[in-house]
C-alpha cells in the first residue's frame, strides 16, 4: 500500500517538474546561505564563508539530482526527454520526415482498407446465429454430361437437393435458394422486389427469428405465403400493425404476409432481400412446377448447417460418398461437391468467378499491400539511415564524452517510433477514406464495409504494423549507428568523404528497391488500362450499334400453360416491335448477348465421345439483327428444324475448317428419358463475341428454338433500330397494349458491353490509383533523400563551385547517384513485373480483353513515367545545390 | 533519526534538522544535504511527514516540516523495535564483555 502511495507520487512528480526543481533549488540555496552566516558568525571573513560552506554542503546540482531521482521516476523521465529530443531532431528535416509519415499511413492505411474489402468480399460470414457452422454446398463435373444452367454452373437441382438432404448425416439441415425479381402488381403501379424462393428449411438453418409473426416452416411448402423483410414493411407498409393480414400480389399470385424479419436481415446473399417465398409453391404459381422436377438443371444455391460434431473436413468426405452414389446413375459423368465455410460475397458479386480465381485475386491484392509496405519500409529506412550519417559525428562525439551506447540507441527507437505512432495516425484516417471510396463504388457492400470502419481490429493491425515496419527497418541503421567507430568519425573529414560507403550502398539499395515497386504497381495499372482501352476496340463481330436486349417480365398467370402463355406474350411483343416505326429487326434468343451462355454436351458426327459447347437457341431473325453472316453455308431459315449453325472455332475443331463443317451433323446427349436430337449443319459464322470481350472464342453451337427443349423458358428479344429510335419507349408502351401492368426490361447491348468490363475497370482503378499513390511516395521518399544528400553535401558543393566547377557538373555529380539507384530499380521492378504478369497470366488474361499481358507499351509507358517523375523529383533539390553561396556554405556547421 | 528530531523539536526546517541531529550525536555524525533532502521527500511520500513553507528565523523563506499522526507513530514504534534490538544486542555484549 504504502509502495504504491509511493510510486503515484513519484509518477505525479514526473509531471510539473520545472516548478518542483525551482522548490528544491530554493531550499538546497537556503541550506547553503544559512551554514555560510554560521560561519561568518565564528570570525571567518566573507569570502571564507563561502568557501566553508561550499566544501561542506558539496555539489549543489548533485544533491538536486538525488533529489529529482527521489521524487520522479528517471526511466520515465528519460523516455519523455528522447521523446522531446526525437520530436525536435525530426522537425530538423522536415521533408523527409513528412514524406516517410505520408508513405507509412498510406500504405497502413490502403493495406488495411484492402484487408477489409477482402475480407467483407470473401471471408465474411453470413449475418446469422453460428455463421461458421453455415457451409456452402457447390457441384463441379467432369466427363460427359448434359447440363442446364440457371444461374451458375455450381448450382444443385431441386432433385439432387432433396437427394442430399435425404443422404446427409453431418447437415442439420440443407436449404435451396433461388434468387429473382418479381413484378408486384399493386394499386398505384407495378415495382420490382427482389424475392427468394427458399425451402422451407432454409430460416432453420440461417436460424433467423421473425419480429413479427412468424418464418416459413415444412407445413408451408405449398402454401402461398411469405415472409417480408424489415425494411419493406417499414418502406412499403409505413410499419403497419395489421401486416400479418395483408396480401402482396408477386407475378401474379397473392400471398399472404405471414412474418416479418428483424431489421439487420437481408438475406444470404450481397443482394438485399425483401420477400422470401416458400420454392414449391411459388414455382408452381409461377407456372415452373417443372423446374422442381428437372434433375439436371443448377438453378438452386445450397446452404446447410453443420450438426454440433461435425466439421468441413467431415462433410466434404460425406459430399464424396454422396457424389459417388450420384455418378452411378450417370455413366461417364464425375461429380465433385464441394463444401465451403459460406461468405456473404462469394455468391453475388463474384457469381461468375471460381473460388481458385478470388483466391488470385486475394494473392494479387496481398501483394500490393506487401508491396506498399516494404515501399514504407525502405523510406524509414532511407530516412533513419540519412539521419544516422548526419548524425555521425554528433553520436560520435557523445559516445566519446561517455554516453551510453544504450542511450543513443534509446533517442534513435524514440525517433522511430515518433514516426510510426504519426504513419499510424494517419493510416487509420486514410483507412476511414478508402473505406469510403470503396463503399461508395459499391452499393451492395456498402453496409458490411461501413460496419466495420474504426473496427478495433482494424486499428491494431493499423498500430502494429506502423510499429513492426518501424522497427524492421529501422533496425539495420539502428546498427549502422551504434557501430561507429568514435576516432574516425571525429577525425574524418565528412564534407570530402561524406557517408561512409556502406551506408551510401544500403540507401542506394533502398531507393532502388521503392523504384522498382513502384515500376510494378504503374506496370499492373498501365496493363490494366490499356487491356481497357483494347476491350473498347474490340470488334465483337456483329452490330453493336443501336441493338436492344428486350426481356418483359415473364410474370404470367399461373396454370400448366404458364409456359405457353409466356411464349405468346413474347411472340406477340415481337410482333408489335417489328411492325413499329425505326425497328429493323427483332429477333429471339434464349441468351441474349452478354447475358451468359449454355453450356452442353454435343457430339460431331464421326467422333465417339460427347465433347462440351457452348449452346444457344435462336431464332433465324436473331443473326438478321446482330448484322451477322455465314462464312459458309447459310443462316437458319424460317420455320426449319433439326438443323444447326455453328461457330468457326467449332467447326475448325470439330470438322477440319469451316466448309467441310457444312452438311455434316451434331448430336445432343437425350436427358432422362427424352431421346437426344441430331442436327445438321446448315452454316457456319465467324467468331462473335457475346459471352465475354476479347478472349478466344469458344466452339459455339446454335440451334432452332424449335430444337431447344420445350422445357426452356421464353427467349428474350433481341431488337435492331435505327437511330435515335426509343426502343425502350416503344416496348413499354407495346408491351401495355398486350398486358397492363407488366414490366419490361430493355438494355442496349453497348450498355451490357460495359457491365461486361466492369472488373476490368474498377481493377484498373484500383491498380491505378495505387500506382499513382506508389509513384508519388517514391518520387516524395526521392525528392527527399536527394533534398537531404544536398543538404548534407552543402559544403563539398560549395568547395566544388568555389574551385569553378560548372553547374552542370555539379548538377552531374549530385543526381549521378540518384540516377543509377533509380535506373537499378526500374530495371529490377521491370523484371519483376514480367514475373508477376506470367505468374498472374491467367487471372489477368480475363481483365485485359486480349491483350497480352506482356504488353511491351504498357511496360515502356510505365517505366518511361516513373523515370520522368523521379528525375523531376531529383532535380528539384539538386538545383537547389546550385543556388549554394560557398562563403555562407562554409562558415555553417553541417 | 529524522523523525525523532522532529518529534522531540517540533516544525523544523532542512538546516534546522541537520545541525540538531550533528550535535545529538554529539558531532560524530554530519548529515550531508544530498542524503537529507531525498530521505525528507521519501518520508514525505511515505505520509511520515507533511512540509509546508514559512519564514524562518532569519526572516528567509524555507520549508518547515512536521510528523504527522502515522509519523508520531511509526516514530513510537520504531522506539520500540530498536529498544527490544538493543536489549538483545546488550544482552549479547555482557555475555561478549564477561568472557
Amino acid at each position: 500500500m504504502r509502495g504504491l502511495r509511493r510510486f503515484a507520487l513519484k509518477v505525479a512528480g514526473v509531471f510539473g517538474a520545472g516548478r518542483r526543481d525551482h522548490d528544491i533549488d530554493e531550499e538546497l540555496t537556503a541550506h547553503r546561505d544559512v551554514m555560510e552566516r554560521e560561519f561568518r558568525r565564528s570570525g571567518m571573513t566573507a569570502a571564507q564563508a563561502r568557501r566553508a560552506a561550499g566544501a561542506e554542503f558539496g555539489s549543489l546540482a548533485s544533491a538536486a539530482e538525488a533529489y529529482r531521482d527521489q521524487r520522479g521516476l528517471p526511466a520515465l523521465e528519460a523516455w519523455l526527454a528522447d521523446g522531446r529530443d526525437a520530436l525536435r531532431s525530426l522537425r530538423r528535416s522536415p521533408l523527409l520526415v513528412l514524406s516517410i509519415v505520408l508513405v507509412l499511413g498510406l500504405g497502413i492505411g490502403l493495406s488495411t482498407a484492402m484487408a477489409t474489402v477482402f475480407d467483407a468480399a470473401v471471408w465474411r460470414a453470413l449475418p446469422v446465429p453460428e455463421a461458421d457452422r453455415v457451409v456452402k454446398v457447390s457441384l463441379g463435373f467432369e466427363g460427359e454430361f448434359n447440363r442446364s444452367v440457371r444461374g451458375h454452373r455450381s448450382w444443385l437441382s431441386y432433385p439432387e437437393l432433396t437427394s442430399y438432404r435425404a443422404a446427409t448425416g453431418v447437415l442439420d439441415g440443407l436449404a435451396g435458394i433461388s434468387q429473382s425479381l418479381a413484378t408486384w402488381r399493386q394499386d398505384a403501379g407495378s415495382r420490382h422486389v427482389s424475392t427468394a424462393l427458399v425451402t422451407s428449411d432454409y430460416f432453420r438453418v440461417v436460424r433467423i427469428a421473425p419480429a413479427l409473426g412468424r418464418v416459413l416452416s415444412a407445413e408451408d411448402a405449398h402454401r402461398p405465403v411469405a415472409v417480408i423483410s424489415h425494411r419493406l414493411w417499414v418502406d412499403s407498409f409505413n410499419r403497419a400493425s395489421d401486416v400479418l393480414t395483408r396480401t402482396l400480389v408477386l407475378n401474379r399470385a397473392t400471398y399472404t404476409v405471414a412474418g416479418v424479419l428483424p431489421p439487420g436481415f437481408t438475406g444470404t446473399d450481397v443482394t438485399p432481400i425483401d420477400v422470401w417465398l416458400p420454392l414449391e409453391a411459388s414455382t408452381a404459381f409461377g407456372g415452373e412446377a417443372g423446374l422442381i422436377a428437372e434433375p439436371n438443371l443448377s438453378w438452386l444455391q445450397a446452404i446447410g448447417r453443420l450438426r454440433p460434431e461435425a466439421s468441413i473436413a467431415t462433410a466434404t468426405a460425406e459430399a464424396a460418398v454422396i457424389a459417388g452414389r450420384w455418378d452411378l446413375d450417370h455413366q461417364g459423368r464425375r461429380t465433385t461437391i464441394g463444401i465451403t465455410r459460406a461468405s456473404l460475397l462469394d455468391a453475388g458479386l463474384f457469381q461468375s468467378r471460381d473460388r481458385g480465381k478470388l483466391i488470385t485475386v486475394g494473392a494479387g491484392l496481398g501483394l500490393v499491400a506487401a508491396i506498399l509496405l516494404v515501399i514504407c519500409g525502405s523510406n524509414v529506412a532511407a530516412l533513419l539511415l540519412a539521419r544516422a550519417a548526419t548524425r555521425e559525428h554528433e553520436i560520435a562525439l557523445r559516445i566519446a564524452l561517455g554516453a551510453g551506447r544504450r542511450r543513443i540507441a534509446q533517442e534513435l527507437v524514440a525517433e522511430v517510433f515518433a514516426i510510426a505512432a504519426a504513419g499510424a495516425a494517419l493510416g487509420v484516417l486514410i483507412y476511414v477514406l478508402a473505406i469510403r471510396v470503396v463503399a461508395g463504388h459499391l452499393p451492395q457492400a456498402h453496409g458490411l464495409l461501413t460496419a466495420s470502419v474504426l473496427d478495433p481490429r482494424v486499428l491494431t493491425v493499423a498500430v502494429v504494423l506502423a510499429f513492426g515496419v518501424a522497427l524492421v527497418f529501422g533496425l539495420a541503421p539502428l546498427r549502422q549507428a551504434l557501430r561507429i567507430d568514435c576516432l574516425a568519425a571525429l577525425k574524418a573529414d565528412r564534407s570530402v568523404l561524406g557517408v561512409r560507403i556502406p551506408a551510401a550502398r544500403l540507401r542506394l539499395w533502398m531507393a532502388a528497391v521503392q523504384v522498382g515497386l513502384s515500376v510494378v504497381l504503374l506496370i499492373v495499372a498501365s496493363l490494366l488500362g490499356r487491356g481497357l482501352d483494347h476491350a473498347f476496340r474490340v470488334e465483337p463481330g456483329y452490330s453493336t450499334r443501336n441493338t436492344f436486349v428486350v426481356r418483359p417480365d415473364l410474370d404470367v398467370a399461373s396454370g400448366p400453360d404458364a409456359l405457353g402463355e409466356q411464349w405468346r406474350l413474347v411472340n406477340g411483343l415481337r410482333g408489335q416491335l417489328a411492325a413499329a416505326p425505326g425497328v429493323v429487326a427483332v429477333g429471339l434468343a434464349a441468351v441474349p448477348p452478354f447475358f451468359g451462355m449454355g453450356f452442353g454436351a454435343m457430339r460431331p458426327d464421326g467422333a465417339g465421345e460427347f465433347v462440351q459447347a457452348h449452346v444457344n437457341a435462336v431464332d433465324p431473325e436473331y443473326f438478321v439483327a446482330l448484322g451477322v453472316t455465314p462464312i459458309a453455308g447459310r443462316l437458319f431459315n424460317p420455320g426449319e428444324a433439326s438443323a444447326a449453325v455453328v461457330n468457326v472455332s467449332l467447326a475448325r475443331r470439330y470438322f477440319g475448317d469451316e466448309r467441310a463443317a457444312v452438311g455434316r451433323s451434331i448430336a445432343t446427349p437425350g436427358s432422362g428419358s427424352e431421346p437426344g436430337t441430331s442436327m445438321t449443319v446448315v452454316g457456319v459464322i465467324g467468331p462473335i463475341q457475346t459471352l465475354s470481350v476479347g478472349l478466344p472464342d469458344d466452339p459455339t453451337y446454335y440451334l432452332t428454338l424449335r430444337d431447344a427443349a420445350p422445357m426452356s423458358p421464353a427467349p428474350a428479344l433481341v431488337v435492331r433500330a435505327t437511330d435515335a429510335t426509343p426502343v425502350a419507349a416503344i416496348a413499354r408502351d407495346r408491351l401495355r397494349q398486350i398486358d397492363n401492368g407488366a414490366l419490361v426490361a430493355v438494355t442496349s447491348i453497348e450498355e451490357r458491353l460495359a457491365a461486361r468490363t466492369g472488373p476490368a475497370r474498377i481493377g484498373s482503378a484500383i491498380a491505378g490509383v495505387i500506382g499513382l499513390l506508389a509513384l508519388v511516395v517514391a518520387a516524395v521518399g526521392i525528392h527527399g533523400i536527394v533534398a537531404h544528400a544536398v543538404a548534407r553535401r552543402t559544403r563539398d558543393i560549395a568547395i566544388c563551385l568555389a574551385l569553378g566547377a560548372s553547374s552542370a557538373q555539379v548538377l552531374r555529380g549530385v543526381m549521378g547517384q540518384t540516377l543509377r539507384a533509380v535506373g537499378l530499380g526500374a530495371l529490377t521492378g521491370g523484371g519483376l513485373a514480367v514475373v508477376v504478369a506470367i505468374a498472374f497470366s491467367r487471372p489477368l488474361k480475363a481483365l485485359l480483353f486480349g491483350l497480352a499481358p506482356l504488353d511491351p507499351a504498357a511496360f515502356l509507358t510505365a517505366t518511361a513515367v516513373l523515370l520522368f517523375v523521379t528525375l523531376v523529383a531529383a532535380y528539384v533539390p539538386a538545383r537547389r545545390a546550385l543556388g549554394v553561396q560557398p562563403a555562407d556554405a562554409l562558415r555553417r556547421e553541417t | 533519526m529524522v523523525l525523532t528530531t522532529l518529534k522531540a523539536m517540533g516544525a523544523q526546517h532542512g538546516f534546522g534538522l541537520a545541525r540538531r541531529i550533528e550535535q545529538t550525536s554529539g558531532h560524530r555524525l554530519h548529515v550531508n544535504p544530498g542524503t537529507l533532502y531525498p530521505t525528507l521527500l521519501k518520508l514525505e511520500q511515505e505520509g511520515f511527514i507533511t512540509s509546508d513553507w514559512g519564514v524562518s528565523d532569519n526572516n528567509r523563506r524555507a520549508r518547515f516540516y512536521t510528523l504527522t499522526r502515522r509519523g508520531h507513530r511509526q516514530v513510537d514504534q520504531e522506539i520500540r523495535e530498536w529498544k527490544v534490538t538493543s536489549d538483545i544486542l546488550a544482552g549479547f555484549l555482557a555475555l561478549g564483555g564477561g568472557q
